[in-house]
């Protein structure tokens, strides 16, 4: 089973796979700012060939929120182990 | 992007370049709203028939600004591009030589054109981006700069202001292309409108035509040509086109 947004995530904020939790969230990372964000969008969006809405782009403010999204998107199996 | 049916925003359209690029965009098909202060300029574009949505604005008031984007946008639900082309050229050395002594730049007039050629970019850019991101749209902002942004004796606001201008085309693509909003802007050098006539006088726009290797004005055309062309080629982005007919200033 790939975990590909583990992988994702832990590229964009250099740090380890393993820190990449359920509760690893924007309000408790400092690097996860608005550019950083944006970044965010377009590597889940390239990632998981998905396109995201205004609203899901919003919502995306931490790994679980993201896992919550993806799976509403039927991405299941694909993005990663559950943190 | 193919233009047909896209909403569309051209500032500063009631005229000049500006109603150039109107016309262009509407033999696409495009739908365009053009934003400008020209009130007698509207009207004869409303007279005219061309099918423009027109909308009295003066694009150096942020709040202005902010109630006609959010107009505009409520009548057509999606904005795909926006064309920055509004402004003002205004033409002193830093320092004059006068019969009466030494006068210095005007500050009122440093501040207008500051207002309208670089201030209007950053409140119409900021409200029709956040319109974009809103609706995910992949969507195009064009802004009309000038060969001046790299620094032209005798227009210390404009060349200032354009050179502001390069400089937020470059920001804006770096944060934007993030989600498909591409930045592009066009320096055109002298061109055959009203106002370069009025700005500058006859013996300097014939000096001016000398250096200028193709030795000719721009022809409005040939800038709308180019704003077409960045709005249609989906890997521009980042960039200011010079279109100058090989001019340096």
């Amino acid at each position: 089973m790939g975990q590909r947004l583990e992988e994702l995530m832990a590229g964009l904020f250099n740090v380890e796979r393993s820190a990449i939790t359920d509760s690893f969230s924007m309000k408790d990372t400092a690097a996860w700012d608005s550019l950083k964000h944006m970044e965010l969008i377009l590597s889940v969006e390239q990632t998981f060939d998905i396109d995201l809405t205004f609203e899901e782009i919003v919502a995306m403010q931490s790994v679980h929120d993201i896992r919550r999204i993806l799976r509403g998107k039927g991405v299941n199996g694909e993005y990663g182990s559950g943190g | 992007m193919d233009l047909a049916d896209r909403n569309i925003i051209v500032t500063g359209g009631a005229k000049g370049i500006g109603r150039t690029i109107v016309s262009s965009l509407l033999n696409e098909r495009a739908q365009v709203g053009v934003f400008d202060l020209d009130g007698a300029g509207l009207a004869t574009l409303q007279r005219d028939g061309v099918g423009a949505r027109c909308i009295l604005c003066d694009v150096a008031d942020p709040r202005a600004v902010t109630s006609a984007v959010d107009r505009f946008y409520k009548d057509v639900g999606e904005i795909h591009a926006l064309i920055n082309n509004a402004g003002i050229i205004f033409s002193t050395p830093l320092v004059s030589f006068t019969p009466q002594g030494v006068v210095s730049h005007d500050v009122t007039m440093w501040d207008k054109v500051i207002a309208t050629d670089l201030s209007s970019v950053f409140y119409m850019t900021r409200c029709v981006a956040e319109k974009m991101i809103v609706k995910r749209t992949r969507g195009v902002i064009v802004n009309v700069s000038s060969v001046c942004a790299a620094g032209n004796a005798g227009q210390s606001a404009y060349s200032a202001a354009k050179a502001g201008v390069n400089a937020l085309t470059v920001t804006w693509a770096k944060e934007l292309g993030l989600l498909g909003i591409r930045v592009v802007g066009i320096a055109p050098g002298f061109t055959d409108t009203e106002s370069t006539r009025s700005a500058l006088a006859s013996e300097v726009l014939q000096s001016t035509i000398q250096r200028v290797p193709l030795r000719r004005l721009g022809k409005p055309e040939e800038i709308a040509l180019c704003v077409l062309s960045a709005l249609q080629n989906d890997f521009i982005t980042g960039t200011t086109i010079e279109i100058d007919g090989g001019l340096k200033p």
